[in-house]
C-alpha cells in the first residue's frame, strides 16, 4: 500500500500560548490537547489526534512531516527502501509522539524531517459522527472555516533529487513544474493522493519551511480569512487576498506569532495518484510571476528564500 | 516491494445507453446546456469530458432502445491489478471478461469487466488515451475555456451513485472484494441494517467515489460533476433554469450525507445529474471512521435546508 495522506506537521514555535491562540482561535483548529510544551490540533472534518503539532522551542521552523500510510506493513517496506536509498532511518516508538503509533524518521536529501507513520489515535469529527449537522455552532471555532491541514512548501537546493526521492520511494507525482530557461526544474508541486499537492518544494536553502497550507471549501470563505487575519491584526503577505496561477487556487498567505507562513487555500483539482500518468504542467521563468501572483502578475523570487 | 498507490484509483467514467436517436438530445444537452467538451464521436457513441480533464471521456453515451446504465468504468494502476482484482472476483463465483485495448470503448486500454451485486456492470483499465488538458501544459491559465463560459462548465466527474435491492450485499462486496472505505452510511433505525453508503478509493473530490442507495438493480441513480463552490453552483442553477432543465425540487441545497453543496437536476432522457461542491479528505485506512446516519434522519441527510423530505429523491434516473 502507500502513503495516503499528509497526515501532520510538527512545527517550532517561540511562544506556545501565543500559537495555540493564532491556530485554534484565528485559524479555527480544535485543540486536542496541551502540555507545557507541546499543543496537538486538528481540523473540524479532521478524525486523527493532530494535524498539527507545535513544539515550544528557541526558534520557528519545521520539526517534522507526518505523512500517513494506510497498511502497518508499509513502514517496514519504507525502511528498506530508505535504507536502500542511503538514508538513515530512526524508530519512534508508539506513543512517544503523543497520539501516534510507531513511526519511522529519516532525512530528505533536503534535510526536512519525514515521518511515517501508521496509526493515530482517533477522535470524531467536531460534530460528531452520527447525523452530524454539515455547519457548526455560531462560535463553536472560532475564526476561519477551515476544514483541514492541505499541504506545504519546503525549500531545496536540489530540487530534482528531492523529487525522484519522493517519487521512488513514496510514489509522489508531479502536477506542476517551474523549469528554467535550461529546462531544469526548480520548484516542483508533488501529490500522494488524488489532489494537485500534498507537498511541494521551492528553491532556497536546505531544510526550510516555505508555508503551511490549511483547506477551506469555498473561495468566499478565503476572503473572510483576510478578513479575519486584518481585524485579529495578523501579519498577512502584501497582496493578501490572491489567486495561485499553479492550481488556480484561491488564497491568501499570513504568519503566525513566530514567523512560520501559513496559507488559506481552495481550488478543486483532481490528480490520478500515480507517478507520471498525467504529464506535468509546466511554467517557465518568464510567466511564472502570473504562476505566483495570477492578479497581481510580479514576483519577487526572494520570496523563496523567505523561510523558517 | 514498493509503496505504491494501488488497485482502484479513482472513478473514470459512466457509459449510459438512452433512447435517443442520433444522441441528439444528450449530445446538445451536455455540450451546450452543462458545457462538457466532445473528444470524439464515433462507433455510434459520443465521447464527453469535463475541462479540467485531460483524459478521453469520463461520459460516454450510445443509443439503446431503452435507457440504461450499460458500465462505470474505474482506473486501476496496470495489468497486475487487473491480474489481482480478476482473481479476487473469479473467487466470489463471478464472470470476469477481459477486453484487449480498444475493443470495448475507444481510447481506452485493456480492461476486465464483470458485474458486481446490485446488477451494475464495472470496467476496470489501466490507459486511457487522453488528448490533454485543453488549457494546455505551458504556463496555463486554469480558467474555464472562453468557449464554455456562461455554462456550468464542471470541472470533473466526481461520483456516481447506483441502486440495489440488496444494498447491504453491494456494499459488502465493494468493501471486502474491491476494497473501498466507507466514508459514509444510513442504517435502519435498529441499527442492524446497512441501507445505503458513500464508498471510496480516492481521497478527495465531494466525499466519495460511489454511493449505493436502495432500489432496482443495475440501476444508475445520478452522476455528478465537481464544481468549484456553492456560489458556482447557485449561478449554474440559474443557467440550467434559463434553459429549461428540470431541476430536483430540493434546489441548491446542502446535503449533509457527504457534507457537500449539492445540486441535482436532469437531462433531457431523464439521468439525473449533480453539481457538488465540498466533501471531506477520506483515508483508505482500516482505523478511518464512517459517519453513521440513521434512517429517522434520512431527510436532514438528504438535505440539511429544506423542511420537506423528497420521497422521490431515491429513485434510480435509468
Amino acid at each position: 500500500m502507500s502513503v495516503i495522506r499528509l497526515g501532520h506537521l510538527s512545527l517550532k514555535v517561540m511562544d506556545l500560548d501565543a500559537a495555540i491562540h493564532h491556530y485554534a482561535n484565528i485559524i479555527g483548529l480544535v485543540l486536542t490537547e496541551r502540555t507545557e510544551t507541546q499543543a496537538f490540533l486538528r481540523g473540524r472534518d479532521e478524525q486523527d489526534h493532530h494535524s498539527i503539532l507545535l513544539n515550544k522551542s528557541d526558534s520557528a521552523g519545521l520539526d517534522h512531516i507526518g505523512f500517513k500510510v494506510g497498511r502497518e506493513e508499509d513502514l517496514a517496506v519504507a525502511e528498506q527502501l530508505i535504507t536502500k536509498a542511503g538514508a538513515a532511518v530512526q524508530h519512534i516508538s508508539a506513543g512517544e509522539e503523543k497520539g501516534q503509533g510507531r513511526a519511522i524518521r529519516f532525512q530528505l536529501p533536503s534535510q526536512q524531517t519525514i515521518e511515517l507513520y501508521y496509526h493515530a489515535d482517533k477522535l470524531p469529527y467536531l460534530n460528531g459522527m452520527e447525523n452530524p449537522d454539515p455547519v457548526l455552532r455560531e462560535g463553536e471555532v472560532a475564526g476561519v472555516k477551515c476544514s483541514r491541514l492541505d499541504h506545504l512548501l519546503i525549500s531545496t537546493t536540489d530540487v530534482e533529487a528531492n523529487m525522484k526521492f519522493m517519487r521512488d520511494i513514496l510514489d509522489f507525482g508531479t502536477s506542476e513544474q517551474l523549469v528554467d530557461d535550461a529546462g531544469v526544474p526548480q520548484a516542483v508541486w508533488l501529490f500522494c493522493t488524488n489532489t494537485m499537492h500534498d507537498m511541494a518544494m521551492s528553491p532556497g536553502p536546505d531544510g526550510g519551511l516555505q508555508h503551511l497550507a490549511f483547506w477551506v471549501d469555498n473561495r468566499s470563505d478565503v476572503v473572510n480569512a483576510v478578513d479575519v487575519f486584518k481585524k485579529n491584526n495578523v501579519r498577512t503577505f502584501d497582496y493578501g487576498l490572491t489567486r495561485h496561477g499553479v492550481s488556480g487556487g484561491t488564497t491568501v498567505y499570513f504568519f503566525d506569532p513566530s514567523g512560520n507562513r501559513n496559507e488559506i487555500f481552495t481550488g478543486p483539482y483532481m490528480t490520478t495518484p500515480v507517478p507520471g500518468r498525467v504529464a506535468p504542467i509546466s511554467w517557465d521563468m518568464e510567466n511564472f510571476p502570473r504562476g505566483a501572483f495570477y492578479y497581481e502578475n510580479e514576483l519577487d523570487m526572494n520570496f523563496f528564500g523567505e523561510l523558517t | 516491494m514498493a509503496l505504491e498507490h494501488r488497485g482502484i484509483l479513482r472513478l473514470g467514467y459512466i457509459r449510459a445507453g438512452l433512447n435517443d436517436p442520433r444522441l441528439e438530445k444528450s449530445r446538445r444537452f451536455y455540450k451546450e446546456v452543462i458545457g462538457m467538451l466532445e473528444t470524439t464521436l464515433e462507433g455510434g457513441r459520443t465521447y464527453l469530458r469535463c475541462w479540467h480533464e485531460p483524459h478521453q471521456f469520463s461520459l460516454v453515451i450510445e443509443e439503446t432502445p431503452e435507457n440504461q446504465l450499460i458500465e462505470i468504468g474505474f482506473e486501476v494502476r496496470d495489468q497486475l491489478d487487473l491480474d489481482r482484482i480478476t482473481a479476487r472476483v473469479s473467487g466470489q463465483d463471478i464472470e470476469v471478461e477481459s477486453a484487449g485495448a480498444n475493443t470495448a470503448l475507444n481510447g481506452l486500454g485493456p480492461s476486465i469487466a464483470f458485474k458486481i451485486p446490485g446488477g451494475q456492470r464495472l470496467r476496470l483499465y489501466y490507459h486511457m488515451q487522453q488528448p490533454g488538458y485543453v488549457t494546455g501544459y505551458s504556463s496555463p491559465d486554469w480558467n474555464v475555456p472562453k468557449l464554455l463560459r456562461g455554462k456550468p462548465a464542471p470541472l470533473f466527474l466526481v461520483h456516481c451513485g447506483i441502486t440495489s435491492p440488496n444494498p447491504a450485499e453491494t456494499i459488502a462486496f465493494l468493501t471486502d472484494v474491491l476494497e473501498f472505505g466507507v466514508a459514509e452510511k444510513i442504517l435502519t433505525d435498529d441499527g442492524h441494517s446497512t441501507l445505503s453508503a458513500l464508498l471510496f478509493r480516492s481521497a478527495h473530490g465531494c466525499g466519495h467515489d460511489l454511493a449505493v442507495f436502495p432500489g432496482e438493480a443495475g440501476k444508475l441513480h445520478h452522476i455528478a460533476f465537481n464544481q468549484e463552490d456553492e456560489t458556482e453552483i447557485l449561478q449554474s442553477g440559474t443557467y440550467l433554469r434559463e434553459d429549461g432543465v428540470k431541476i430536483d425540487i430540493y434546489g441548491p441545497t446542502r446535503q449533509s450525507y457527504g457534507k457537500t453543496f449539492s445540486l441535482h437536476f436532469f437531462d433531457d432522457c431523464g439521468i439525473r445529474n449533480e453539481l457538488c461542491a465540498g466533501g471531506r479528505l477520506n483515508e483508505l485506512h482500516p482505523e478511518f471512521m464512517p459517519v453513521n446516519w440513521t434512517e429517522a434522519n434520512l431527510a436532514k441527510a438528504l438535505s440539511y435546508f429544506d423542511n420537506n423530505m423528497n420521497e422521490g429523491f431515491l429513485t434510480p434516473s435509468i
